[in-house]
């Protein structure tokens, strides 16, 4: 609260009439990283984020053992703090005597994959369809627009657990499923932003110019339409992870070995009321990282508020 | 007894990065039946004491006054309850934006009831009837149809009738009316003056007239209080106040009335912005853009004080806030 | 009004056409043909494949398979399930009622908790009552109800005691389900205590189902209140004397609930693929847990016709929100 950063605080908006003079020229990103430090919650969101990413990288290192390595006498260990638990097993162990920390630890390795690749690939291809959308018009637009909107008329869930039953189960069809699932909202909304940006003067200053289409979409237009997606792509990895999870946890996703926490669940369900503890962690696991994610979103678009709102 | 009775009142709002003083030393006495036009450029503070004296502000703001009295009942030390039977009631004000000041979700027959409903009582019927003679009254035409329509298909001009229905609806001792023209078009400016001061004199209203339009205070105000920067620069007679100015910026603000220069290109202006909240200058609040500042203007505040150099020798509200207030002379040209 | 729902209308065709198609690729872009399909492990010899393929029509041209797969869709004939040989739309039917009244209740669920505290939370921006609503609101948002749901059964089911942990009603009732609702049903059927436990068994499944839209309602809720609160309408109805809750709970929330009715709307595409999880764990007879069967059992048949009915009902409720949107707001209602 005292730190109040050198330029005047963007935060204090209450005074609004005042003339907001442009801050001593500093870069964009830094100015974001002021507005979104002062932002406690989201500041932890991003701590959480980064842990889970060293925890994802290291696995190898830091989990005390191998994800699927099954210890026959064992089986079904409580955590270290209950009675005839071992501090061997810090979570304690599943059905079959594997250690659930070693699992949860080598799952963010591969939530993390998910979410990443997913992102990647409805973030390109949503923002390449809304280009040409916004850009091209006529009927390219139209045909677009409508297949999102038949996209949209399915739940997302639902319309994964469907590309998944063509594509069959198994881990990269579901991030394929939920990479197709949230395309719309990366095209609807590069479009609206091209759609405000394409006739202001920058654009048509570049335009007359001589600009070409590729240079008017990528160099000059997108760059303006970033604020929004960069929310998108946070909130879109938390959607993944969580999907992904739902996915696994229906038996659609991820196979069996595989350490991912929603598959984790499906095997942990019959001990529900046995076992807590195999129920517990997983669960908790997802929850952290969706819920670190969502904080971070949340942050990120408070903090690039004044471009969003315009 | 006047009806309103104020000394020393000040608000200060609280924010995240220290207390800012909105408004300051405000001194306004009211009788029963009087029209106060309260003037002044945008941002002087009019509209917040107008907030203060409603129980309008948000929760942050702090109002504090050595005397605050309505109808010699204390409004600082009121509990909240006694002090809501008043407004609306015995206080009623209207705004400057009609259009966005009706609720868009009800139709102009439920707000003017509801503001019976809750003050008045009586039957359903006869708060319906109440309802049709108060559009009646305020001239808007057809008013039993009416009652079903909602803000958005009626003009603003309608609209500041429905305020102005709404308002007079508990048949209050004093309307605050924060620049009920301003919003309008030219022509309907006029129509809703007229219509306040008919309802004013007829009902014997005291009224507050806020408006930043020298014209219409002079049209229709008998006392004037000139605000500037969060303070009164000057209060008077409308007569005083409009031949013998004595604070610079009164000077400066009827100099700027087309009226006073017919036939010229230009009207004169007065350079510079009111000084926001965060902002204020040391000494004179005007300083900074008074054409006749003095070195003991820009040290030390000068407080309102009376003032008897003009002729009305039984005006006990003639008061000024100038170390050098402007001389008396001919209507139009002030010189120091 | 009327042709406002007609131009709603005409432009979901073409989007109910779109997702006809994608269904209908569904099937064909499986590796295999139904026939073998339905023939299993077991095999089948060339020729009956051949006639079988005849039968089904699956020979002719693809776009006339299209065709037909249409025209048989208008006469509600939407095909059989290759596991139990019956009309898909049938057996949808018989189970829909079973998600409905989950849904039905996870939706009450949601607005009754979800609204009062966006508001509470909204009014009290800042407090420390806004802090806990909103940061259990972001976790609601963010969490698995797949996992949420086995949570709440170790502790309601498990620890305590007090709630089933699957199914509608015990297996001790056994009663006649003319409208497939068991809260009704139950009802009816007099059977002492079977009320009751029909209620038992729906608590902890609505409540799973409930938690991301009653965050997502809350979340929204406090944004518009707090949006709406600054509206000028708020400032007059204050003005008016009216008491803070009266203020809140008919001026700001009818003007805030504007926004928040789309995103009831919406959360229905969240309920249908939350109730697929929420089936699943509560082993609920319902559609979703009907369709994830589907997809396990390779009846592509029943999956087909589930998901164009599930998405055509997406369609329709997004429809009547739109024109329910036209009611509560009266600006949209006359310019349309």
């Amino acid at each position: 609260m005292t730190q109040l950063s050198s330029q005047p605080p963007a935060a204090a908006s209450e005074t609004a009439e005042a003339t907001t003079l442009p801050a001593a020229t500093s870069h964009p990103l830094i100015e974001l990283w002021h507005a979104f430090r002062e932002n406690h919650a989201a500041l932890a969101g991003l701590i959480i984020i980064l842990l889970i990413f060293v925890a994802a990288i290291g696995a190898d290192f830091i989990a005390p053992h191998a994800p699927t390595e099954q210890f026959r006498d064992y089986v079904l260990v409580p955590p270290f703090w209950q009675e005839g638990g071992s501090i061997r097993f810090l979570l304690g162990t599943d059905d079959v005597g594997r250690d659930i920390l070693s699992r949860i630890i080598y799952g963010a390795r591969l939530s993390m994959l998910i979410g990443l690749i997913v992102v990647s690939l409805s973030l390109v291809t949503g923002v390449l369809l809304g280009l040409l959308a916004g850009f091209l018009r006529g009927v390219v637009e139209t045909v677009i627009m409508r297949l999102m909107d038949i996209m949209l008329a399915i739940p997302s869930l639902l319309l994964a657990v469907v590309v998944v039953a063509v594509l069959g189960p198994g881990l990269f069809n579901a991030m394929l499923a939920i990479a197709v699932v949230y395309l719309p909202h990366y095209v609807r909304l590069t479009r609206g932003s091209v759609i405000s940006e394409r006739d202001r003067d920058y654009v048509i200053a570049s335009r007359l110019a001589g600009a070409g289409l590729f240079r008017l979409m990528f160099i000059t237009v997108l760059p303006n339409c970033l604020a929004p997606l960069i929310v998108q792509a946070t909130l879109g990895f938390s959607n993944a992870v969580l999907d992904a999870a739902a996915l696994g946890f229906l038996g659609l996703g991820a196979q069996p070995p595989t350490p991912e926490w929603g598959s984790m669940l499906a095997d942990a369900r019959q001990y529900v009321l046995d076992a807590w503890w195999v129920v517990t962690f997983p669960g908790l696991a997802i929850l952290i990282t969706v819920l670190a994610f969502n904080i971070m979103g949340d942050g990120l678009r408070d903090a690039l508020d004044p471009k969003l709102k315009r | 007894m006047p009806l309103l009775d104020i000394q020393n009142l000040s608000v200060a709002f609280q924010t995240r990065s220290g207390v800012f003083s909105a408004v300051t030393d405000i001194h306004l006495t009211l009788d029963k039946g009087e029209v106060l036009g309260v003037v002044g450029e945008s941002g002087s503070g009019k509209s917040v004491t107008m907030l203060a004296m409603m129980g309008l502000l948000p929760w942050n703001a702090q109002v504090t006054a050595d005397r605050f009295s309505f109808d010699d009942q204390d409004m600082l030390s009121m509990p909240e309850k006694a002090r809501r039977r008043l407004t609306g009631n015995d206080i009623a004000m209207i705004f400057q934006e009609p259009t966005t000041s009706l609720n868009p979700s009800f139709t102009i027959g439920f707000q003017i009831i509801e503001a019976l409903k809750i003050h008045e009582g009586g039957s359903r019927r006869q708060r319906r009837e109440r309802a049709i003679e108060l559009l009646d009254k305020v001239g808007i035409p057809a008013p039993a149809k009416r009652l079903g329509d909602y803000p958005h298909q009626l003009s603003g001009g309608m609209n500041q009738r429905v305020m102005i229905a709404m308002a007079i609806a508990c048949n209050p001792r004093l309307l605050i009316a924060d620049e009920p023209t301003t919003a309008l078009d030219v022509t309907i400016q006029a129509q809703i003056l007229d219509l306040l001061l008919e309802l004013q004199q007829e009902r014997g209203m005291a009224m507050i007239l806020i408006t930043h339009d020298m014209g219409v205070v002079a049209e229709a105000a008998e006392r004037v209080a000139v605000m500037y920067a969060g303070q009164l620069v000057e209060t008077g007679t409308a007569g005083d106040v409009f031949h013998h100015p004595r604070h610079p910026y009164t000077g400066a603000l009827l100099n700027a009335l087309p009226e006073r220069h017919p036939g010229q290109g230009r009207l004169p202006t007065i350079p510079g912005v009111v000084p926001g909240i965060e902002d204020r200058p040391q000494g004179c609040l005007f300083n900074p853009r008074c054409p006749h500042v003095q070195e003991d203007c820009r040290q030390t505040r000068p407080a309102l004080e009376s003032d008897h150099s003009t002729g009305s020798s039984h005006d006990v509200f003639k008061k000024v806030r100038c170390y050098h207030p402007l001389v008396a002379q001919e209507q139009g040209e002030v010189a120091p | 009004m009327l042709t406002f729902l007609l131009r709603k209308l005409a432009l979901l065709v073409p989007t109910f056409l779109g997702v006809t198609i994608i269904t209908f690729a569904l099937v064909h872009l499986i590796p295999g043909d139904p026939v073998a399909i339905m023939a299993g492990e077991r095999g089948i010899d060339p020729e009956r494949h051949a006639q079988l393929l005849h039968e089904l029509g699956l020979d002719r041209p693809i776009w006339q398979q299209y065709f037909d797969f249409l025209w048989r869709l208008l006469h509600g004939d939407l095909g059989r399930s290759l596991v139990t040989h019956n009309s898909v739309f049938d057996e949808f039917l018989a189970l829909f009622p079973a998600t409905l009244e989950l849904s039905i209740c996870a939706m009450v669920f949601a607005l009754v908790l979800g609204i009062p505290l966006g508001v509470l939370a909204g009014v009290k921006r800042g407090s420390i009552i806004d802090h806990t609503v909103m940061g259990t609101a972001l976790t609601g948002y963010s969490m698995p109800i797949f996992w949420w749901g086995l949570l709440l059964i170790i502790f309601f089911s498990g620890v305590l005691g007090w709630t089933p942990v699957s199914g509608r009603l015990s297996s001790m009732f056994w009663i006649e389900t003319p409208t497939g609702f068991m809260l009704i049903d139950t009802l009816l059927s007099k059977e002492p205590g079977a009320f009751v436990d029909a209620i038992r068994h729906l608590i902890l499944p609505s409540i799973v189902l409930g938690t991301i839209p009653l965050a997502v309602i809350a979340r929204m809720t406090r944004s518009s209140i707090l949006e709406v609160l600054g509206e000028d309408y708020i400032r007059t109805a204050r003005a008016k004397g009216l008491a803070p809750f009266r203020v809140i709970a008919v001026h700001a929330l009818r003007n805030a609930m504007i926004p928040v009715t789309t995103v009831i709307g919406l959360q229905v595409g969240v309920l249908f693929a939350g109730a697929i999880l929420t089936e699943t764990i509560f082993s609920w007879p319902g559609v979703g847990k009907w369709l994830i069967d589907s997809v396990s059992r390779r009846d592509y048949p029943s999956l087909q016709g589930g998901i164009l009915l599930i998405a055509t009902l997406v369609m329709l409720v997004n429809l009547t929100v739109d024109l329910l949107y036209g009611l509560i707001n009266p600006r949209i209602r006359h310019n349309r």
